[in-house]
């Protein structure tokens, strides 16, 4: 893929964390692109690294042991190594972060109102009243109700589903080409995280922002997304556009994850289908393939790293992480006539 | 419970009668004055047979987590009746200690609910302890109870830092099996847990209960899980029981509309499902401090009407044996409203009036 026309570019994105039991590998070698109007949805378990990754886009990851190297070009300016001011410039304005806790990201003694206000004064010159008021009308697009009234209430006044709405108020204020949502709705109960993603993806592809969404329920995927990025111990280990996910998964890590959910929407089975073991230590982590120690299908050659390769010329941007062939995947991954993670071995211990 | 799904003879393993747990709510800065309440649980009933499982599901505030504290008696509650095998938990105080080690308690987040200076051997075998046993009987019975649960024998030495999630939700199991209880009460027991390790969690579970007979009640917001595990599931909203029934059906024919709402708010990994969505029920749960008047749902309800702004409704028990409290149920033909009557697990204040159809 050529540089041009993305919104966001990533190549090679390493970053790792010197601790004092070793060297943690957080992210290893990710490399993906972005492109303005589209949901990217990112999903793993915790510890996969898709926190780490995104937060250290924007150059959130500041911790003096952590080292970060490769490239990250956000139209066209270089994230990776820029200097604080750059980010400055381009982290709230440009690119906008939803965390999954709003309650840590506002400031408790501020009213609402005044903190959505002072973000839009920090990145465009308006007046503190005309601030005032596109605060109001921004919290009356994100669905608060009496917002005038509102927007002179503090933090703790708000619900947790209304204080996520906040958070994409404030995301919103500088009509930012990107925003980044780690587990917005993870803390929030299903009919309120209903509500509030389908608010966040309408209001994304009214403006044509392009949205990254951290996740790690498939159905949040399958509902939202364009393309997803599958992701275990650091690596992207799987990518692809939504429909081909579903429909031809080619790493048994995938076929595990959509295989181990319980599903409203199927019978009842009496045991539900496991991935075993745990996910691995990232400061010691498996030579070769990180998902081979859980993989039943694991073969000698899993001991060498598999690239990230599409595994057919029609799709070119479907590709995994796995060396197995395409046959052979689709062979194996049908399990009782469903996608899974056969040969499971039951029990565990790791 | 209900003729069709229990034999009047047979006793239950637990019955719940209009359990109530008011929390004060107080204000003053001198001298402490209750300037209300919360009602967190108000007037539930339900009643759970021999190695049944029934989930308990609802928003963050229903009163779930609550109820199953009442349950074990961690919390007491301000009226109403426990009866574990007919026996009254809340009676005498020699009693209670009997029926405490019958009904344990399997906490949501295993990092916060086991000791982090103790080892793995000594949280587990506290109980065994308690029981009298000797030390060598405590031995084996540990590692007994480790292997069951899908440890083995050489984690007794370490601490619960050493383990994973998954791991440490097993040593929680562990514990709580330990004094051999009839009853466990599970709350989020793998919401705190990975995908991938989650269904781990959920298969031991089941294939505990099989071997040791056990009753669960399954507390957690996930509707998916809560419909692979359980036998019957009982929906709460805002501190009532809105809807009770075997778990496929509730699933195949949510009555109540909240349990219909949420059916629908739940993400399926199917991108078939993507076009053909509902629009999300409107509006969040109201506080429970002051909870609307008539029927809790109302305000959020698409089908309200003026006898739901009045009337609490009746829980009312439906020919197939589902429960639900809703004056304009859903999914009901005429003739299962015929067949309707009041359920004796309906609030003691639920208005007279029957259902309708809307």
């Amino acid at each position: 893929m050529s540089g041009a026309g993305h919104l966001l570019q990533v190549e090679d994105l390493s970053v790792s964390f010197e601790t004092e039991g070793g060297t943690v590998h957080a992210v290893d070698a990710v490399s993906f692109v972005a492109d303005a109007g589209e949901i990217l949805c990112v999903v793993g378990e915790s510890g996969s690294g898709k926190s780490v990754m995104t937060s250290s886009l924007i150059g959130l990851t500041r911790a003096e042991n952590a080292t970060i190297s490769g490239r990250a070009t956000f139209d066209g300016v270089e994230l990776v190594g820029a200097p604080e001011r750059t980010l400055e410039r381009i982290r709230g304005a440009q690119v906008a972060l939803i965390p999954q806790d709003p309650m840590s990201a506002l400031d408790p003694v501020l009213r609402i109102g005044h903190q959505i206000a002072e973000q839009i004064r920090v990145h465009t010159s308006v007046s503190r009243r005309a601030a005032e008021e596109q605060a109001v009308a921004l919290m009356e697009r994100v669905g608060i109700p009496q917002a005038r009234t509102r927007s002179r209430a503090f933090v703790h006044e708000f619900s947790g589903g209304m204080r996520q709405r906040i958070m994409i108020a404030m995301a919103l204020s500088c009509r930012p080409k990107l925003i980044v949502a780690d587990e917005p709705t993870t803390a929030l109960d299903v009919t309120i995280q209903a509500q509030i993603l389908h608010e966040l993806a309408g209001l994304c592809h009214e403006t044509g922002t392009a949205l990254i969404l951290v996740t790690h329920d498939f159905g949040v995927v399958a509902e939202l997304a364009d393309r997803v990025i599958v992701m275990y111990g650091g690596r992207i280990v799987e990518q692809a556009a939504v429909a081909e996910l579903f429909d031809d998964p080619q790493h048994p890590y995938t076929w595990g994850l959509l295989g181990s959910v319980p599903r409203v929407d199927r019978p009842r089975a009496k045991r539900l289908p496991t991935i075993s073991g745990a996910p691995p230590s990232l400061i010691r982590p498996p030579a070769g393939c990180h998902f081979a120690p859980r993989c039943p299908h694991a073969f000698e050659r899993c001991g060498e790293v598999p690239p990230l390769a599409a595994h057919s010329r029609e799709r070119p941007e479907h590709r995994d992480r796995c060396w197995l062939d395409v046959a052979e995947k689709r062979r194996r991954r049908v399990v009782g006539g469903d996608i899974g993670l056969a040969g499971g071995k039951e029990t565990i211990v790791a | 419970m209900n003729a069709q799904l229990q034999a009047p003879t047979e006793q239950p393993l637990l019955s719940v009668e209009h359990l109530k747990l008011y929390f004060p709510v107080k204000s003053g800065i001198v001298v402490d004055r209750v300037a209300g309440w919360v009602r967190a649980v108000d007037d539930v009933s339900f009643t759970l047979g021999e190695q049944e499982t029934l989930g308990l599901v609802g928003e963050s505030g229903c009163g779930k987590t609550t109820l199953a504290r009442c349950l074990v008696q961690l919390l007491s509650p301000t009226s109403g009746t426990i009866r574990f095998r007919g026996d009254e938990l809340t009676s005498n105080r020699s009693q209670r200690r009997l029926l405490k080690r019958q009904i344990q308690m399997v906490f949501q987040d295993p990092q916060a609910s086991l000791n982090p200076r103790k080892r793995v051997g000594q949280i587990v075998s506290a109980g065994l302890r308690l029981g009298g046993l000797k030390r060598a009987e405590i031995e084996t019975e540990l590692r007994g109870l480790l292997t069951d649960v899908g440890l083995s024998a050489e984690h007794v030495q370490r601490f619960p830092h050493e383990f994973s999630g998954g791991q440490r939700q097993r040593v929680g199991v562990a514990r709580a099996l330990a004094v051999r209880p009839s009853l466990i009460v599970l709350d989020e027991p793998v919401s705190a847990l990975d995908v991938s390790v989650q269904s781990q969690v959920i298969n031991l579970l089941s294939d505990l209960q099989d071997e040791f007979r056990l009753g669960y009640i399954f507390v957690a917001h996930d509707l998916a899980v809560v419909r692979h595990v359980s036998d019957r599931i009982a929906v709460m909203y805002l501190g009532k029981v809105v809807e009770l029934s075997a778990g496929d059906e509730l699933y195949r024919r949510p009555i109540h509309p909240y349990t219909a709402a949420l059916l629908e708010a739940i993400p399926v990994p199917d991108l078939a499902r993507r076009s053909g969505r509902a629009a999300p029920v409107r509006g969040e749960p109201p506080n429970p401090i002051d909870p609307p008047a008539g029927c809790r749902f109302h305000p959020r309800c698409p089908r309200a009407s003026d006898v739901c702004r009045a009337v609490e409704p009746q829980l009312t028990q439906y020919p197939s044996g589902h429960l639900a409290a809703c004056h304009h149920p859903l999914n009901v033909e005429s003739s299962d409203l015929a067949g309707a009557v009041r359920s004796p697990l309906s609030p003691l204040e639920a208005g007279a009036a029957a259902p309708t159809l809307a």
